[in-house]
């Protein structure tokens, strides 16, 4: 279904992944872009909207990137069924911008090809125009454009170059059906192709005016989820292709061959490349990314360096930030009498929402440095170096792009292991992927740093090492458990990775700055949802049930929370926890961030100067058992920071991993396996740290 | 606002709490997920 004359058009950027697609795209919808998932699977859909050089409002759609529309993956799948119009939820696009990357240009034109048959009038986009002109190839745009038939512009998506060529092609209400010629389908294999339409018609698979391409791309669908797809519609897809398969053997290679030669031809035309290739900044630089020890030493000094500024350059707005909520709470302490809600307030939302917000700068650096390693095409080496490192625990290096993903969130992690053909290297990169520090445990890191070093007592390179080790460990404990369920649990061969390694470029700053934008978005209305609810629970489950007593203490003592503390308190003391920490620990079981929130809750409600209003890393740091010690030693500390490394606390991807693996059984392996591990350390550092004396 | 208003009062704030959760909760069941509620921006 397209989107009518009247409506605002709607405009498809598709492209191959590294096309700098979605620069181009954030560059011209700026601010006023969504974000949502396409229904059904876990791959991101992002519309927004623009204006032509005439002042016409157009409506544009970032598709997923994709080599091919012979899908073989969610990703791939989306884009197909999207420009072929089989999502019911998003209309087929008026208009679809092809961006290719000049300096590939013979691969992107693949793809290119495939959507000019689909016969959306379309203009292609000669981005990263000037890393071709490094290597100086000569790329003819204008006789491009008349061989195809169609509008060409050649674009710099980083400096924003060609962008207002761009949008004067957008504006164009008549752009030209394009000249290419369909790459030629063998006599035989057209015929079972023609074939093939009526079972498939039967089964509702497609309809009965679709043309040729809905039975190629079907039955050429290599993606495992076949999203709105029935069972019986696939089982009759996997009928055909196998008599396909049969009677014309490499049939799909085929394709592809012919294809190519189609653009082979087109290129010699419009393409001047040099006798020699130049080397080019990119390969000199991979030298030192991708060397076996100067790039492992390189990537051990880049996320040093994040951790440093992590702590060194956030230390200023998370002080303001602190200052903001003890004045709030000064103030509402001034403004209200003495009572249970003024109580909720001051003692329960207040330091509640600022034990976490407290560590937004620190969230918003990790992202930025995210931003700047996937923009300047740094992350590829990234996964490029893991890669290795993988398959020596017998991984995957497909496997890494979701674990990467965890770093941020296990959610989207989990989900991302879809893409793994394997269901092994699948179901183990599940099993591994909450191990990846994600950014939830990062306010419990830095609080139990800041107290286990406060401030001024070492410096912030100290604070990064403790941090780098952190992650550090979360790794290496994934990949001990990655080599122990290849090797012990389930066994099955491992499929190999092809990578895609982009030129280095300049980051577009526009892009890395929506992109810390969303995040701050979501991590804000996250502290004033949940993080907010849950801190109203804990004052309540802190101050309930109420007794006679005027002792702080003992009223906490007595409270649900406490009970619940007191509960737990056998099983966490030989860890070196008390009561009060139990309550963290089975708050941080909804999420783990939690653990700040109660821990501010808790020692607020307890406090018997309700205007001490003191940061929590300092309450902590002042705790003190009955024979006067410390309750949060050095040892303490550590031993907690490895129960959060390594304890699965988090009710969202407990959920998520049953859902995508089918089962409870997994998931609960997977709380028992982690959970278990992190007792286990944690217990061994504590007991063993004692009898040492420390 | 004396002391038995402000107690009923945050005894409803806490009430009004656990029923969001709980509808949250409901509405999960149907479509798990983050929800972006994880700070992963979906």
């Amino acid at each position: 279904m397209s989107a009518t004359a009247s409506e605002t058009p709607l405009i498809a950027i598709v492209g191959n992944p590294n096309s700098g697609k979605t620069t181009l795209f954030n560059l011209l919808t700026g601010l006023k872009q969504k974000v949502a998932n396409y229904p059904g699977v876990t791959v991101e859909k992002k519309i927004g909207e623009c204006y032509s050089q005439h002042g016409k409002k157009l409506r544009l759609i970032d598709l997923p990137g994709a080599y091919s529309l012979n899908a073989r993956s969610p990703d791939e799948a989306v884009l197909r069924d999207v420009l072929l119009g089989r999502r019911p939820e998003t209309p087929r696009p008026d208009r679809v911008v092809c961006v290719v990357d000049s300096a590939n240009i013979e691969r992107n034109l693949y793809m290119v090809s495939q959507v000019l048959e689909l016969g959306l009038p379309t203009i292609l986009v000669l981005n990263m125009a000037d890393v071709a002109e490094q290597r100086e190839w000569r790329i003819d745009a204008a006789k491009l454009s008349e061989l195809l038939g169609i509008p060409v512009v050649k674009t710099q998506a980083v400096t924003g170059q060609g962008l207002i060529e761009l949008k004067l092609a957008l504006s164009r209400d008549d752009v030209p059906a394009t000249k290419w010629q369909s790459a030629v389908i063998p006599a035989g294999v057209r015929a079972a192709l023609e074939q093939s339409r009526g079972p498939l018609c039967e089964t509702g698979a497609i309809h009965a005016k679709a043309s040729l391409l809905e039975p190629l791309y079907l039955l050429s669908d290599h993606d495992p989820t076949h999203y709105g797809l029935a069972d019986a519609q696939m089982n009759r897809v996997h009928e055909l292709r196998k008599s396909i398969d049969a009677a014309f053997p490499g049939w799909e290679d085929d394709l592809v061959a012919e294809r190519y030669r189609s653009i082979e031809k087109l290129c010699a035309e419009v393409l001047k490349r040099p006798d020699q290739e130049k080397e080019t900044i990119t390969t000199k630089l991979d030298r030192i990314f991708l060397h076996p020890v100067l790039g492992f030493l390189n990537l051990l000094l880049v996320l040093g360096i994040l951790f440093y500024l992590i702590f060194r350059v956030a230390e200023g707005p998370m002080g303001w930030i602190e200052g903001f909520f003890g004045d709030l709470g000064a103030w509402v302490e001034t403004m209200m009498g003495p009572g249970d809600l003024r109580d909720l307030m001051v003692n329960g939302i207040v330091p509640g929402v600022s034990g976490v917000v407290i560590f937004l700068p620190q969230i918003l650096i990790l992202f930025f440095f995210i931003g700047i390693m996937e923009d300047t095409g740094y992350m590829s080496r990234l996964a490029f170096i893991m890669d290795w490192l993988m398959s020596k625990v017998g991984l995957n290096g497909k496997s890494f792009l979701p674990f990467l993903s965890s770093y941020a969130c296990a959610v989207p992690g989990v989900m991302a292991a879809r893409t793994i053909d394997s269901p092994k290297d699948r179901l183990i990169t599940i099993l591994i992927a909450p191990l990846a520090s994600c950014s939830a445990r990062l306010p419990v890191y830095s609080l139990l740093i800041a107290v286990l070093f406060p401030v001024g007592q070492v410096g912030a390179w100290a604070q990064a090492g403790i941090m780098l080790a952190l992650y550090a460990l979360g790794t290496g404990g994934a990949f001990v458990f990655a080599w122990i369920f290849s090797k012990c649990v389930m066994k099955g061969d491992s499929s190999p990775m092809i990578l895609e390694m982009p030129p280095y470029k300049r980051p577009a700053l526009k892009s890395i700055l929506l992109l810390v934008w969303q995040r701050a978005k979501a991590f804000l209305v996250r502290a004033g949802t949940i993080i907010l609810g849950i801190s109203i629970l804990i004052w309540a489950a802190s101050t309930y049930p109420k007794t006679n007593s005027e002792n702080k203490s003992l009223q906490l003592a007595n409270s649900f929370a406490g009970q619940a503390g007191h509960f737990i308190e056998p099983a966490i003391k030989p860890l070196g926890y008390d009561w009060k920490i139990g309550i963290g620990l089975i708050g941080s079981f909804a999420a783990r961030e939690v653990f700040n929130s109660t821990m501010s809750v808790v020692y607020a409600v307890e406090s018997e100067d309700d205007e001490n209003l003191d940061p929590l890393r300092d309450k902590l740091a002042a705790e003190r058992r009955s024979d006067g010690k410390p309750v949060y030693s050095p040892l303490v500390c550590i031993s907690l920071l490895v129960f959060y490394v390594f304890a699965m606390q988090c009710v969202s991807t407990i959920a998520i991993v049953k859902r995508e693996t089918g089962s409870w059984k997994w998931a609960l392996l997977q709380l028992g396996y982690m959970t278990g591990t992190a007792y286990v350390l944690s217990l061994l550092i504590f007991q063993i740290g004692t009898a040492l004396g420390y | 606002m004396n002391e038995n208003w402000q107690s009923i009062a945050a005894i409803a704030v806490v009430l009004i709490t656990v029923v969001l959760f709980a509808v949250r909760a409901a509405k999960r069941r149907k479509k798990p997920g983050c929800g972006g509620g994880c700070g992963c921006a979906k």
